[in-house]
């Protein structure tokens, strides 16, 4: 008999959880795991080795957005299936450019779960019955780079986006911080969280970045 | 129509329209516009491209721009560049100079910043930077 698929459940409210193991384990499948949050999840991806992380959006610590690109990125192979209350396109789209592997509404979980497993496990992409079926079609159409560009810069606070473009047209964190009348460490800390939303993890990439979507001139 | 649709879908609305069966490719790209922005301010942005596409369509011989804005923060910035034919800034038509002057004027007002960069056969380059603030 070939193993079962082992899952990971991500999803910060226990009662969901437990429902979800139970539906899991009675259609055969295996939950190896249980997280509440972001960054435990992507600890446990790296000690389980899931065949299938079932990953809410909004957690807390490291949203499920964000996770889902660090863990695709890490372990390619695993894949993500978004279990959310959200149903807008918006939330759809990130979780496809970040890497998920389906994006399945919570009201229909308990139906369709068991079909987007499969699906996902064939290689293919699953979306929820809530979205128009021509969804996936349009968002491939779409430039990636372009609604990505977009989006990330709209996550940046504005104090983010100030320092964003400081930091892009040469200037220190301590240059920065006599500025704006504020430490060195705030400094360091907003970076540190401006490098997390854009997910560019060096100075060179954030300049590129801010010279890209046309914050500070080439 | 602006503050109905916001600046940027106004933007891609009126670039749609206005070029249509121009032969012009025009790319806009925006970056950070998740709040409304001051409506002066989006106003003021709108006119510019207005008229900068007005220019390109009937001087500079362009097949390709690019109409890129950012929301950064204090200020937001927009930048219009085509591949067209370009000008010598220094004797540049009346015709053409005052529609520049106004947009320059438009942006001063607001405390801004206008400038425009080009050179005979070098496309022609608009960055504009507004303090969100006034």
């Amino acid at each position: 008999m070939p193993n079962k698929t082992k899952v990971l459940l991500v999803e910060d409210h226990a009662i969901v959880r437990q429902g979800l193991r139970r539906l899991l384990e009675e259609r055969g499948l295996e939950v190896a795991g249980e997280a509440a949050d972001g960054r435990r999840a992507m600890k446990m991806v790296g000690e389980l080795d899931p065949d299938i992380v079932i990953m809410d959006i909004t957690l807390p610590r490291l949203g499920g957005i964000e996770a889902t690109r660090r863990i695709r990125r890490t372990h390619p192979d695993v894949k993500v299936i978004m279990l959310t209350i959200h149903d807008e396109e918006g939330f759809l789209y990130k979780s496809l450019d970040a890497g998920a592997n389906g994006y399945m509404v919570k009201e229909k979980a308990t139906e369709d779960l068991l079909d987007a497993i499969d699906t996902v496990l064939r290689g293919e992409i699953y979306i929820s019955p809530n979205f128009p079926p021509k969804v996936l079609e349009s968002y491939r159409r779409m430039s990636q780079s372009k609604r990505k560009k977009v989006d990330d810069f709209s996550r940046l606070t504005n104090r983010e986006r100030e320092i964003l473009q400081l930091i892009a047209e040469g200037y220190t964190s301590k240059e920065i911080a006599a500025m704006l009348f504020i430490s060195v460490k705030t400094v360091e800390n907003h970076r540190a969280n401006i490098m997390n939303k854009l997910d560019i993890h060096e100075t060179a990439g954030l300049v590129r970045y801010a010279i890209k979507i046309g914050l500070v001139d080439s | 129509m602006l503050d109905d649709i916001g600046l940027i879908p106004a933007i891609q609305r009126y670039v749609e329209r206005f070029t249509a069966g121009e032969g012009l490719a025009v790319d806009i790209e925006a970056s950070g516009f998740d709040a409304k922005l001051p409506p002066q301010i989006g106003l003021t942005l709108y006119r510019v491209v207005q008229e900068a596409l007005t220019n390109i369509i009937r001087h500079a011989d362009a097949r390709h721009v690019v109409v890129q804005l950012a929301k950064g923060y204090p200020r937001v910035i927009l930048k219009i560049e085509d591949d067209g034919k370009g000008f010598a800034l220094e004797k540049e038509p009346p015709k053409e100079g005052l529609g520049i002057l106004s947009m320059r004027e438009r942006v001063e007002q607001l405390g801004g910043d206008f400038r425009i960069i080009t050179s005979p056969g070098a496309g022609t380059k608009i960055r504009v930077t507004l303090p969100l603030e006034v």
